[in-house]
């Protein structure tokens, strides 16, 4: 029964997912670009595992149960995540010949955690696939002024670190302001007030110092 | 008496002849590899991975010599001898089943499998020093090196390349050595092979006039 309020944050998480979609294929039926494509496959993984996520509270399934040797519950969403995470980076980067990559991972370390109680290749594998794209994302969203990128970045890296804290309410909450820093991401929020124009900086630099001008 | 003689004689006389001829014909192939990369610029990836194939296969007859001969006896445990388990024997015959299979990938251009091969053979040494469990190296090595030698048929007719064709008869001979463990008739079949390699990387081996570009 403990666990079936934390459902109202997939709910959350859904809905901001759905309303985040909604741009995101419109700018792809507008220009075709493979990164909306790619955002929406990651969008519908998100979709897929809040929903996983979803019915798990409310049927209260321990996701911390075994389910075959030490292979818990919890490790084969990780698992499912991580993937959809990590083919995303490569389709970004264009990586064709290493898209079979995390596939074999997680095939190893499903198996690794079926023969062997221990979770540190699964920490140690989220942990690589959560922040490494996050710091690529952020930089390159940054320094190309890409709001969407730049989201994206944010939600890897707000929900990398929600997920180092192993408390469900504090889970959720990261993963649910991840989402909400997407969601912005899209609708073109960064662009809007934390990439301003160079052009308008300078317009507004140049009013300013004049304005200091005239009244000296 | 006669018998275990001739049987001894014809055994080290095939390792001796695969430890001089299979790393003649990789330098060989080394340098007609680098003398296409001077001219083009670039590598070309089938013949370069053939190259790694051959690299593997060197120092795997090499090593059989030193242990067969029994010159450092430290490398008998190393090595192995076997394909049951993981050590240098198998590791190199996985590698080359693995390069097999990234042959064919990369001569149909199935561009997504390039490395995947490789990838799962590598994961496979790693989960064995993580995990100890190495039971299906076996299956791995016998399924992934039948499917190579049927697909590099099967692509070296369809493209007509003598290349490809002529690995897969020089694969056809290693696996048979590693299937058949028959006294005289293994023996014969190293020979054979050692007489193939030869024709293959000096560029003597062309049943197909016309290869299709």
């Amino acid at each position: 029964m403990a666990n079936i309020h934390y459902s109202i944050f997939e709910l959350i998480m859904i809905a901001f997912c759905i309303l985040t979609l909604v741009p995101i294929l419109k700018s792809w039926r507008d220009t075709k670009n493979r990164m909306y494509m790619a955002v929406m496959i990651l969008t519908f993984g998100i979709i897929g595992y809040s929903l996983i996520n979803f019915f798990t509270f409310i049927l209260e399934v321990d996701t911390n149960a075994y389910v075959i040797g030490g292979l818990r519950i919890g490790y084969i969403l990780g698992y499912i995540l991580a993937t959809i995470q990590f083919e995303f980076m490569l389709y970004l980067r264009r990586l064709i010949k290493l898209y079979t990559l995390p596939f074999i991972i997680a095939f190893y370390l499903i198996l690794g955690n079926i023969l062997v109680i221990n979770s540190v290749p699964f920490i140690l594998y989220l942990t690589f696939v959560g922040y490494v794209p996050a710091y690529f994302l952020i930089r390159d969203g940054k320094r190309k002024h890409n709001g969407l990128a730049f989201g994206m970045g944010l939600l890897f890296l707000v929900w990398g670190i929600g997920q180092a804290i192993p408390v469900i309410i504090v889970v959720e909450i990261f993963r649910t302001i991840a989402i909400i820093l997407f969601f912005l991401g899209t609708r073109g929020v960064y662009e809007k007030y934390f990439f301003p124009i160079q052009e308008e900086e300078e317009k507004i630099m140049g009013t300013w110092i004049s304005k200091l001008v005239i009244k000296e | 008496m006669a018998e275990d003689i001739l049987l001894t004689n014809l055994r080290f006389s095939g390792y001796i002849l695969s430890a001089i001829l299979i790393p003649m014909a990789t330098i060989i192939l080394g340098r007609k590899l680098y003398k296409e990369k001077s001219i083009t610029g670039t590598f070309n990836h089938v013949k370069l991975i053939t190259f790694s194939i051959f690299v593997c296969f060197s120092i795997m007859s090499i090593l059989e010599l030193i242990v067969e001969m029994n010159w450092f006896p430290f490398l008998d445990e190393i090595f192995g001898f076997n394909i049951d388990s993981v050590n240098l024997y198998s590791i190199l015959i996985g590698t080359m089943v693995s390069l097999g299979l990234t042959l064919i990938f990369y001569a149909n251009r199935f561009e997504v499998l390039y490395y995947s091969a490789l990838m799962f053979f590598m994961g496979m040494i790693f989960f064995y020093y993580f995990t100890g469990f190495d039971a299906w190296l076996e299956s791995y090595i016998y399924l992934a090196g039948a499917t190579s030698l049927i697909f590099m048929y099967i692509t070296s007719f369809r493209i007509k390349d003598n290349g490809a064709l002529g690995l897969a008869i020089f694969y056809t001979l290693v696996f048979s050595v590693l299937l058949l463990s028959m006294p005289y008739i293994t023996q014969i079949i190293i020979l054979a092979y050692n007489g193939f390699i030869p024709i293959f990387s000096l560029g003597f081996f062309k049943p197909f006039k016309q290869e299709v570009e």
